[in-house]
């Protein structure tokens, strides 16, 4: 058995217990924390980023141990018309992102915590 | 950020304004973890302490309270790299912790202004805290995920499309295979939980929604994400089983991760764990929750 417990997941499987998993206690301190879905949209920004640079011959963290684990693998050059659709994705959830750090951002929000 | 105590203009700190306690889990009390947590680090490099109450203790570490006001920790969580040091610090605190006794994972960035809120916090729960750790004695989380593999996409030369029929053909035949992948991976995830639950091996089963596939590195669009509950005895049996089973199905790949401190099975709120008289009845003794 490995001698290191949950060492086999990946950066996902981490987050998503962390996150959306564990006893939830009241702490002092008020904390938002991300909705699951909120939190998906960051990632899939990540990927599309990491995507994008590798195609610009970024590629730098794939030699860092610290920074490489087998989440990030070389991919095949994506097709223009693939790379585009990821542009306008990428802005797409950007634009969204920043809605909803601003509506978690507002005090008074009208549907607010 | 060091403390600034030599700066004359600046008024003293209010008690308790300098420091916060960040809290990573809950366990009942014992020596050999207390032990190890004393050698751990947690958040931010920083080290880790036990605050004992009657029966459980909570691991923690104290943290300047600057980095974790509530602004602060909104932005923490706002940037991946930020995000990802944070989950991986209190993960690895938990995970070091796991190994040596049953642990309630607390969800991340728990933080009080002082002990002595824990520590109400602590007495309050207290019971409930020692149900469930009772319960989680012993056992594991595993996690199993399985993807639908994507068909092959390329057809040899001599089959390319030479009408508009043969090519609506060969789209609906990558459609089918698409749809079939994913009904083999959905119909082993329900053969994994059978079997499982049949031969006693798990005591509690808990479906996660399935991982974006820009999440994984693999090919393959994730169908199941089930994390089981198994007792420690059961490890070896509950993978050659799920193996097995996975090795006897095309189109499909099993991930098993693990051993996991038990985060999908720490809320208090679960059914209580099957009575061996309620084990030995033909319904299977498996308890599922879908989220």
């Amino acid at each position: 058995m490995s001698p290191q417990p949950g060492s086999s997941g990946n950066l996902a499987d981490i987050l998503e217990r962390v996150l959306d998993k564990g006893v939830v206690i009241a702490g002092d301190i008020k904390i938002n924390l991300l909705d699951i879905e909120l939190l998906t949209i960051k990632l899939r920004l990540l990927v599309v980023s990491v995507d994008t640079a590798r195609e610009m011959g970024i590629d730098w963290w794939e030699h860092d141990p610290t920074l490489s684990s087998r989440a990030v693998r070389p991919a095949p050059p994506p097709e223009p018309a693939r790379t585009a659709e990821l542009a306008a994705e990428n802005a797409r959830l950007r634009a969204g992102l920043q809605s909803l750090n601003a509506r978690l951002k507002e005090p008074d929000a009208p549907d607010g915590f | 950020m060091p403390p600034m105590a030599s700066e004359p203009d600046l008024p003293p700190p209010a008690d308790l304004t300098d420091a916060a306690v960040y809290a990573y889990a809950v366990l009942l009390r014992n020596e050999a973890a207390e032990r190890a947590a004393r050698e751990l680090r947690g958040v931010d490099g920083l080290p880790v302490r036990i605050l004992r109450g009657a029966d459980t203790a909570a691991v923690v570490s104290d943290v300047p309270a600057d980095a974790f006001t509530e602004e602060a920790i909104a932005q923490r969580l706002d940037d991946i790299t930020d995000l990802e040091r944070l989950a991986r610090d209190h993960h690895q605190v938990i995970a070091a912790l796991a190994f040596h006794t049953a642990v309630l994972p607390l969800r991340l960035a728990t933080v009080y202004l002082d002990d002595d809120n824990l520590m109400r916090r602590l007495h309050t729960d207290d019971g409930l805290f020692r149900t469930t750790l009772n319960r989680l004695e012993g056992h594991d989380e595993w996690g199993v995920k399985i993807y639908a593999l994507p068909p092959a996409i390329t057809p040899p030369p001599e089959d390319r499309p030479r009408s508009g029929r043969d090519y609506l053909r060969a789209r609906r035949t990558s459609r089918d295979g698409h749809e079939l992948a994913h009904q083999a991976a959905a119909d082993l995830g329900a053969r994994v939980d059978r079997t499982l639950a049949e031969a006693l091996l798990v005591t509690y089963v808990r479906h996660h929604r399935p991982q974006p596939a820009a999440l994984s590195a693999n090919p393959g669009e994730n169908v199941v994400n089930a994390a089981y509950l198994v007792p420690r005895q059961h490890t070896r049996s509950f993978q050659d089983r799920v193996e097995v089973l996975a090795a006897g199905t095309v189109g499909v790949r099993l991930e098993i991760t693990g051993p996991w401190a038990p985060y999908s099975f720490a809320s208090p709120s679960l059914p209580p764990s099957p009575s061996p008289e309620q084990a030995g009845t033909a319904a299977p003794a498996i308890r599922g929750a879908t989220l």
